[in-house]
């Protein structure tokens, strides 16, 4: 195991050290999630606001005396459910869009282009508004959204990948083998052959989900009016700004910062993987 | 057909495959290519045929036809082809008349084509592997990358028996890896395609071919690109599945020198259309004299031309050793 992560860092330490980053925020979701906090009751314990980073408190506190650290796990829990179901969404879709485009092509790939640019055609964060405005703010709802307009970039990249394996011999030798079609497609080339692409365009749909929650909470059309989230954090600590008061959303900025370039990392260490995979067994090239 | 011989040397047995008139068209930069046109051939059960002739003289096609193989537009055109043994009986082109407008000897696909095509593949998929099973050219890049032999071997084990488990198919596979003479089965279950060289690799795929057994074994070239010894290591499996099995064996191949012994009859195809059809036992008494060849048997023009080509080979080959 050591070994193993030992060559990982080596060759690819992009996919390391972002893995290790999606990692540490999955822990922090999953605790989140099961980490019991009420916000009045923390302000009611009276800690002293505006604190440094010490032993009791790792980030220091913000003005309402509580703690930056567990506010910012708790955060995560506004991105981390909604993040499934767009996830869910987007991978239906893109996937069952793609698949079938770019392996029967025809009238089937004419009409998914077709929905591909109407989804295009909206601005994410402009069709994100109004709907809340139609609809009530729903983070659920603009987890939907983000999820269908991931849809075609999913798609997309998913019949590109398709129609390149499917002209490939070995597809052809399944065939002749007796293998259904669906197997085929779905088995060999989506499961084996996209997986890496997929987890890739997943991470994009998580990094873009976490940027809109935490613009439109900023902005004051959040969806949490009670609830706590990172962008709702900016939004709370803005007015200390003027009072000097930079260090509690430093941290946040600098939290969300992190988070995109170790999903961003992630995101490249697998393009780098997934390309490196079919030459990792053969003999490397002589340097010159 | 003016071209094809009225008279076959001898019947064959019981046609387990028919092709009648197969055509087969595609369209390249705006003309028609008439890859296959009318070819007709039939295999009797057990019975080893072999098809020669130049590359892109169809002959690959013709056998892809039998399995709907063949891309491209507007494809198999026009033909018959049928499977029959005591459990199944089936008209793959079935109904094919109706899906292509003949119009002074190109075919325009119907709104028909769509679906036909469809039901094509269907029909063929029953056949792919249980009845006609396919050796190709490239054994390395017929297999999945990233899928160890041992899954792909399993994976069309537990198509042709599929109660059986896991575990009982990778036995089962491995048994098969021995029977074609590999000698580290353990190992070379758990390897992938492209570290095995071409000879292992085309070994794996006429186990993972015979394990479904096949009442016809359809070989395409399956000894390019490999050396003299592997290439008689894989003719002598397909020679050892006929006896042991009892398959049928269409060869298709461009080398006229490995088909004795191999197979009864032989087809010779040019340019889409069969020229010249014997029995392979009509070759054994050929010579060359100079540059004219002794036979008692008549062939066929572009034979005799072929045959020229072989010899020819052969004889600089035995001056150079």
């Amino acid at each position: 195991m050591f070994q193993r992560l030992q060559v990982l860092l080596r060759e690819n330490p992009h996919l390391f050290f972002g893995l290790a980053f999606v990692l540490l925020l999955l822990a922090s979701c999953l605790i989140g999630a099961l980490y019991p906090y009420d916000p009045v009751i923390a302000r009611m314990q009276g800690n002293t606001p505006l604190q440094d980073p010490s032993w009791r408190f790792w980030l220091g506190t913000d003005h309402s005396g509580q703690s930056l650290l567990i506010l910012l796990i708790k955060g995560t829990q506004a991105f981390f459910f909604p993040g499934i179901l767009a996830s869910f969404l987007a991978l239906l879709g893109g996937i069952s869009l793609g698949a079938f485009a770019g392996f029967y092509g025809g009238w089937i790939e004419q009409i998914g282009r077709y929905l591909s640019t109407l989804i295009n055609s909206f601005p994410n964060l402009i069709l994100v508004l109004l709907c809340t405005t139609v609809f009530g703010p729903n983070v659920y709802l603009i987890a939907a959204i983000v999820g269908i307009t991931f849809v075609p970039h999913i798609a997309e990249e998913i019949r590109r990948k398709v129609a390149q394996l499917k002209a490939e011999e070995f597809v052809m030798a399944a065939e002749a083998h007796g293998l259904q079609e669906r197997r085929i497609l779905f088995l060999h080339i989506v499961w084996l052959h996209c997986l890496p692409l997929i987890l890739r365009q997943l991470v994009f749909l998580w990094s873009a989900l976490i940027i809109l929650e935490t613009s439109l909470n900023y902005l004051g059309r959040g969806v949490l009016q009670k609830g706590i989230s990172w962008g709702k954090m900016l939004y709370d600590y803005r007015s200390g700004l003027f009072r000097g008061e930079i260090w509690s959303p430093l941290v946040v900025t600098l939290v969300v910062m992190l988070t995109m370039s170790g999903l961003y990392l992630f995101a490249e260490g697998l393009q780098r993987w997934s390309q490196g995979k079919g030459v990792l067994h053969q003999e490397q090239p002589l340097d010159s | 057909m003016s071209e094809q011989p009225q008279t076959q040397p001898h019947s064959p047995p019981k046609p387990l495959l028919e092709v009648e008139q197969l055509k087969i068209h595609f369209r390249s930069r705006g003309r028609l290519v008439r890859a296959v046109d009318g070819v007709s051939f039939s295999v009797g059960s057990g019975e080893g045929i072999a098809v020669i002739g130049e590359s892109g003289s169809g002959k690959t096609l013709s056998a892809l036809a039998t399995l709907a193989l063949v891309g491209g537009e507007p494809g198999v055109v026009s033909g018959a082809i049928r499977y029959q043994d005591d459990t199944l009986q089936t008209d793959l082109l079935q109904g094919i008349e109706a899906c292509f407008r003949q119009e002074q000897g190109t075919y325009k696909p119907t709104w028909k084509a769509e679906g036909w095509r469809h039901a094509y593949r269907e029909r063929a998929t029953a056949l792919a592997g249980r009845k006609i099973g396919i050796i190709f050219q490239n054994p390395i890049s017929s297999q999945d990358p990233l899928w160890s032999v041992g899954r792909t071997l399993s994976e069309s084990i537990r198509l042709h028996n599929p109660k059986a488990t896991r575990k009982e198919a990778s036995q089962e596979a491995e048994h098969w890896l021995e029977r074609v003479h590999i000698k580290n089965p353990a190992g070379v279950m758990r390897s992938y395609p492209h570290q095995l060289s071409g000879g292992m690799c085309q070994r794996v795929m006429i186990a993972s071919t015979l394990a479904m057994r096949p009442r016809i074994i359809i070989a395409d070239e399956p000894t390019t690109g490999l050396d003299m010894t592997t290439k008689a290591q894989v003719l002598y499996l397909l020679h050892e599945a006929r006896e042991k099995y009892g398959s049928s064996l269409i060869f298709v191949t461009h080398e006229i020198g490995l088909i004795s012994g191999l197979t009864e009859r032989v087809l010779v195809m040019r340019r889409g259309h069969v020229v010249d059809h014997f029995a392979t036992s009509d070759l054994l008494d050929v010579k060359m004299r100079g540059e004219t060849l002794e036979t008692s048997h008549e062939f066929a023009e572009h034979t005799q031309d072929l045959l020229r080509c072989s010899l020819a080979l052969e004889e600089r080959r035995a001056r150079v050793l």
